[in-house]
C-alpha cells in the first residue's frame, strides 16, 4: 500500500443514542478518511460528538447507542463486521489509548502481565517471546528499567508513566491506526508534553497513522498534519493544519482559535490594604498510624508558605497536581486545619473555631473546579444560591430570598426563570456561573478561585474568565486564583506563586514570571504550555 | 453542552425536572419493575380486604371437610354426603331407614327402638354440612321419624387444612401478618440504620470507630441464639418479631449508609455549604441525607424480602407467629409435613410468598436502575 491512500474512510456516519427524552443524534452523517502513517486530529467542544465517532468507528457504542454509516478499513465495512472479525481487527491493526490512565489499567495485574495478554492472544508467542516482547515495548517507550517495571503494579506508577504503559499496549501489535482520545487531558503540562513528543517519535520510527481527538488546539497546531473541526455532531470544516490555523472559513473554528483568554491585569495601587495574610502556612496530612498501625506516613502537603492577598489583587498559585495549590487556598479559608498564623483583615483567624468562623464565612468564599460536583444534584439552583442567606440573613422572607436569587443569577449572566430546574440540566459552564453565583449573592470580600475553568471547553473558559474579571471590578474583590493553566492565570492574575510538593519555588508580578522565570521548574513549566515548536521536529531531533 | 451563549440556552421553564422525577420516568419504563409494583400492590389489598370477603374465618374448623382438595365447584360433592348423613346418624344414636336427596333438601327416616328425642334435630345443625334441621312428621309411637334438613354450600378455593380451616383465607391473614412485618421491621431496621450509618460516617473519626465496632459485635452474635434468648425473656409475641428482626437486619443498613455518608462527606458540594458557613445540622439535612435516600429505598425493597423470608424461618423453627394467628412461613412449613398427600397446603402460600418476593426484588432492580446515577 503506497503512502497516501485512505486506509479508514468513515463515509456518512451517523450515531444515535435512546434516551428517556427520545432519540438523540450525537453524530449527524460524517465523513472522514486517514491515510497511512499521517496524523489526523478531530478538533472540538465537549458534546460535539468527536470521541462517539471512533467509539462507534470501533463498535464500542454504549448499550443504548446505534451507529449507521460506512466504517470502510481496507475494504471492510466495520460496521457490519461481524464479532470475532472486529475482534481481530480492533486492538490489533486499530487500536486506543483513552484520556484517564488512571483507569484503564486493572489495579489487580501487574503492567507486564497485562502487556503479554494481548501479545499472546493476538500473535500466539510463547510466555517466554511475549515477555521479551513486552520488555521492548516498555524500553519503547521510555519506561526505565524496563525488565524491573514489569512486575510493578498500576498504583506504583505515575499518571505520565501509566500514559506510556498504554501507549506500549496499543503497539503491542503493530497497529495500522492508533486512536488517542485525549490521551494527555489528564496529565499535567510538562508530562503532557512528554506524552506528546514520544507519540510523535513513535510514529516516526513505526510509520502507524494517528488519529487524535482532542479539545487543545495548541496540540493540533503542533502535532497534526490534517484537521476536522467538530460542531454539535458535523464536520464543520477540514483541511491542512496550516490552512486552518491560517485562513480558517469557518466562524466556529475561527471561534476556537480565539478562544484563548486575552488581556492582563494591572496589579492594585500599593497603597491597597492587606486583606488575606497567611504566615508560614503549614498543612501536614497523617495517613494511616493510630492503636496498633505503628507510625502514621506524614505528608507535608503545605510547607511554610506565606501569602499576602491585597485589596483588588489576584494572585495565581500555580502548580502541577500534588503541588500543595489547592490545599493552601482550603488552608487560608480554614476549611482546614493548619500551623502558621492567617489573619483576615488584621484580625487574627487561625486559632478561630467554627463559631468564630461562621460571620466570616461570608466575605471569604470560594469556587471549586468541578462544577459538576459542586452542586448538590437534589437542590433546585435557586435553593443552592440562596443557602448562603439561610445561614448569614436568616431573617430574610422567602421572597427576599428569591428576588435576590435572580439579582444574583442575573449578575453572573443565568436567566433567572432557570431558577427552579435542577443542576443536571444545566452545562458544565452555566452551572460553574451557578457556582460563581452562589459565592456572589453573600458579597464577599475574598474568593478563592480552586481552579475554576479547569473542566471547562476553552471558549466557555473564556467567558468565565471574563465573567470573574467583570465581577472583580465591579465589586473590588480579591481573588485567589488556583490552576495549573498557564494561558488562563496569565489572563486574570496579576502576581503569581508558583509551587512545587508544597513548597514557592517563584513568585513575583506576572509579566516578570512570564518574561524571565528564574527557576528551573517554572522554565520548564513555561516550555511546556507555551512552547510553539512542533513536536515532530523536537522528536525528529531526540530520534 | 456548548453555551456559547450562555444565557440564551436555558428556555424559560419554571419548573425543572428534580431527580426523583427522572427516576421515575426511568421506572415507568422498566416493564417488568411495572408489573411487579401493580401486583404488589393488588396482593397486599387482597390480602387486607380479603379476609372480610371470604366466607369462612381463618380460625373456623370444619371438621367435615379435613384436608379437602381446591376446587372451584361448591361442596359438598355428591359422593360425600352419604358419609356426612351416616356420621349425623350416628351421632343420634338411632337407625336409619332409607334417605333420599330431593333438590337441596335431604330426607331422612329414623327408626329407633325407643322414643326419639326431637332435639336430635341439633345434631344436623351442627355439622357443617346440613343447615336448616326440620321434623317433617313423626309417627305416633314417636319411634319413627322423617328430619329433613338442606345442604350447605360451601367454597374451597384453595382448599382445606389438616383441621379442616379454609386455606384461602387462611392464605390471606398469612399476608396480612407477613407484609406486615416485613414492612414494619423494614423500616425499624432502616430507621435506626440510618440514623445510626448517617452519624457514624457523618462525624467521623474516633466516633465512627467505636459505633462501627459495636456493629461489629453486634454482627457476630448468633441471630438464632439472639431471637430464642428474647423469646426466652420476654414470651412469644408478635411485637417480639419486629424487633428482633429489625434489631438484626439494621446492622447491614447502618454499613451501607455509613459508607455512603463517608463518601458524600468529602463531595465539593459539601464542602461548598462548609465554605458558606452552614453548620452540621444543615449539611446533614440538606445535603448528606437527601443524597443518601436513594440507596436506601433500593435496599429497603431488598430488605423487605430478606425479613418475610427471616420471619418464615423463624415461624417454620416454631419461634414465630403462634396459632390460629399463621403465616407464609407457617403455612409452608406445615404445607411441607403434607406434600405427599396434600400438596395444596405447600402450593397456595408458596406461591404467594414467591410470587412477593419476586416482585419486590423486581422493583428494588428497577429502583436500582433508576436511581443510578451512571446514566447522567
Amino acid at each position: 500500500m503506497s503512502e497516501g491512500d485512505p486506509i479508514l474512510a468513515v463515509k456518512d456516519l451517523r450515531v444515535r443514542f435512546r434516551t428517556l427524552d427520545g432519540a438523540v443524534e450525537a453524530v449527524k452523517g460524517i465523513s472522514l478518511h486517514v491515510n497511512a502513517g499521517e496524523t489526523v486530529a478531530i478538533v472540538g467542544e465537549s458534546g460535539s460528538g468527536k470521541s462517539q465517532t471512533m467509539m462507534a468507528a470501533m463498535r464500542l457504542l454504549a448499550s443504548n447507542g446505534e451507529a449507521t454509516g460506512v466504517v470502510d478499513y481496507r475494504g471492510r465495512n466495520l460496521l457490519t463486521l461481524g464479532k470475532s472479525d472486529i475482534n481481530r481487527i480492533r486492538g490489533r491493526k486499530i487500536s486506543m489509548i483513552f484520556q484517564e490512565p488512571m483507569t484503564s489499567l486493572d489495579p489487580l495485574y501487574s503492567i507486564g502481565s497485562q502487556l503479554m495478554e494481548p501479545i499472546r492472544r493476538h500473535r500466539g508467542l510463547s510466555g517466554a517471546e511475549a515477555e521479551k516482547e513486552a520488555v521492548r515495548l516498555l524500553d519503547l517507550v521510555h519506561i526505565p528499567h524496563p525488565q524491573r517495571r514489569m512486575k510493578a503494579y498500576p498504583h506504583e506508577l505515575s499518571g505520565g508513566q501509566r500514559q506510556r504503559v498504554m501507549i506500549a499496549m496499543a503497539l503491542a501489535n503493530d497497529p495500522d491506526i492508533l486512536i488517542a482520545d485525549e490521551p494527555t487531558t489528564a496529565l499535567d503540562v510538562t508530562i503532557q508534553a512528554q506524552i506528546l513528543v514520544l507519540l510523535a517519535e513513535l510514529q516516526e520510527r513505526l510509520g502507524m497513522a494517528i488519529v487524535f481527538i482532542t479539545h487543545d488546539l495548541g496540540i493540533v497546531r503542533r502535532f497534526a498534519d490534517r484537521v476536522y473541526v467538530m460542531q454539535s455532531g458535523v464536520v464543520v470544516e477540514n483541511g491542512d493544519t496550516e490552512t486552518i490555523f491560517s485562513a480558517s472559513q469557518h466562524p466556529y473554528t475561527r471561534m476556537l482559535l480565539a478562544a484563548e483568554p486575552t488581556g492582563r491585569k494591572a496589579p492594585p495601587p500599593a497603597s491597597a490594604p492587606i486583606l488575606l495574610e497567611g504566615r508560614k502556612v503549614e498543612v501536614v496530612f497523617r495517613i494511616g498510624g493510630g492503636f496498633l498501625a505503628g507510625q502514621p506516613i506524614v505528608i507535608r502537603a503545605v510547607d511554610r508558605i506565606s501569602v499576602a492577598l491585597k485589596k483588588g489583587q489576584t494572585i495565581g498559585i500555580v502548580g502541577e497536581s500534588g503541588s500543595g495549590k489547592s490545599t493552601l487556598g482550603r488552608a487560608l479559608l480554614k476549611l482546614l486545619p493548619s500551623e502558621g498564623v492567617i489573619r483576615f483583615e488584621n484580625i487574627d483567624i487561625s486559632k478561630a473555631d467554627r463559631q468564630h468562623m461562621t460571620p466570616l464565612r461570608r466575605e471569604l468564599q470560594v469556587v471549586f473546579q468541578d462544577p459538576f460536583g459542586s452542586l448538590s444534584p437534589r437542590m433546585t439552583v435557586g435553593q443552592i444560591v440562596t443557602e448562603g442567606l439561610l445561614v448569614h440573613e436568616p431573617s430574610l422572607s422567602g421572597k427576599e430570598r428569591d428576588r435576590r436569587a435572580v439579582e444574583a443569577l442575573k449578575e453572573v449572566g443565568l436567566d433567572p426563570n432557570a431558577r427552579n430546574r435542577y443542576p443536571h440540566e444545566f452545562s458544565g459552564g452555566q452551572r460553574q456561573r451557578i457556582a460563581i453565583a452562589r459565592a456572589m449573592i453573600l458579597k464577599p470580600k475574598v474568593m478563592v478561585l480552586d481552579e475554576p475553568t479547569s473542566a471547562l471547553d476553552r471558549s466557555v473558559q473564556k467567558q468565565i474568565v471574563e465573567l470573574l474579571r467583570s465581577l472583580q471590578r465591579s465589586h473590588d474583590l480579591s481573588y485567589l486564583f488556583i490552576s495549573h493553566d498557564l494561558a488562563v492565570v496569565r489572563a486574570m492574575a496579576d502576581y503569581i506563586i508558583v509551587m512545587k510538593s508544597g513548597e514557592i519555588v517563584e513568585e513575583g508580578p506576572t509579566e516578570a514570571i512570564f518574561d524571565h522565570p528564574r527557576d528551573q521548574y517554572t522554565q520548564a513549566l513555561m516550555a511546556a504550555a507555551i512552547d510553539s515548536t512542533r513536536f515532530r521536529q523536537v522528536a525528529r531531533v531526540a530520534g | 453542552m456548548t453555551d456559547v451563549t450562555a444565557t440564551a440556552t436555558v428556555e424559560k421553564a419554571m419548573v425543572g425536572r428534580s431527580l426523583w422525577g427522572d427516576a421515575w420516568a426511568r421506572l415507568k419504563a422498566n416493564r417488568a419493575a411495572m408489573v411487579s409494583l401493580i401486583y404488589l400492590v393488588i396482593v397486599t389489598i387482597v390480602c387486607i380486604v380479603g379476609p372480610y370477603l371470604v366466607p369462612h374465618e381463618y380460625t373456623t374448623i370444619y371438621s367435615d371437610y379435613v384436608r379437602t382438595a381446591p376446587s372451584l365447584s361448591s361442596y359438598p360433592q355428591p359422593e360425600m354426603i352419604e358419609g356426612a348423613v351416616t356420621e349425623v346418624v350416628k351421632r343420634m344414636r338411632v337407625d336409619m331407614e332409607e334417605w333420599h336427596q330431593d333438590g337441596d333438601r335431604i330426607f331422612m327416616t329414623l327408626t329407633s327402638s325407643k322414643k326419639i328425642d326431637e332435639r336430635n334435630v341439633r345434631y344436623v345443625d351442627r355439622s357443617d354440612t346440613f343447615d336448616d334441621a326440620k321434623i317433617e312428621e313423626v309417627s305416633e309411637d314417636g319411634m319413627r321419624m322423617v328430619m329433613s334438613a338442606s345442604i350447605k354450600l360451601q367454597y374451597f378455593l384453595f382448599g382445606t387444612d389438616n383441621v379442616g380451616r379454609d386455606l384461602l383465607s387462611r392464605t390471606l391473614m398469612a399476608g396480612r401478618i407477613s407484609l406486615a412485618i416485613g414492612l414494619l421491621a423494614g423500616l425499624v431496621a432502616v430507621a435506626i440504620g440510618v440514623v445510626y450509618g448517617a452519624a457514624a460516617g457523618f462525624l467521623g473519626g474516633k466516633t465512627d470507630e467505636i459505633m462501627m465496632r459495636i456493629v461489629d459485635v453486634l454482627y457476630s452474635l448468633p441471630f438464632i441464639f439472639f431471637v430464642i434468648m428474647l423469646v426466652v425473656f420476654f414470651g412469644r409475641n408478635f411485637v417480639l418479631m419486629f424487633l428482633a428482626v429489625g434489631a438484626v437486619l439494621w446492622l447491614d443498613m447502618a454499613r451501607i449508609v455509613r459508607g455512603q455518608a463517608l463518601s458524600l462527606r468529602r463531595q465539593e458540594y459539601v464542602a461548598a455549604a462548609e465554605a458558606l458557613g452552614v453548620g452540621q445540622r444543615g449539611i446533614l439535612l440538606r445535603h448528606v441525607i437527601p443524597n443518601l435516600l436513594g440507596p436506601v429505598v433500593i435496599y429497603m425493597t431488598l430488605l423487605i424480602p430478606q425479613v418475610i423470608i427471616l420471619e418464615s424461618f423463624l415461624s417454620f423453627l416454631g419461634l414465630g407467629v403462634q396459632e390460629p394467628m399463621t403465616s407464609w412461613g407457617v403455612l409452608i412449613s406445615a404445607g411441607a409435613k403434607n406434600i405427599g398427600t396434600a400438596n395444596w397446603l405447600l402450593f397456595f402460600p408458596a406461591f404467594f410468598l414467591v410470587s412477593t418476593l419476586f416482585a419486590l426484588n423486581f422493583i428494588g432492580d428497577g429502583l436500582r436502575d433508576a436511581l443510578d446515577p451512571k446514566d447522567r
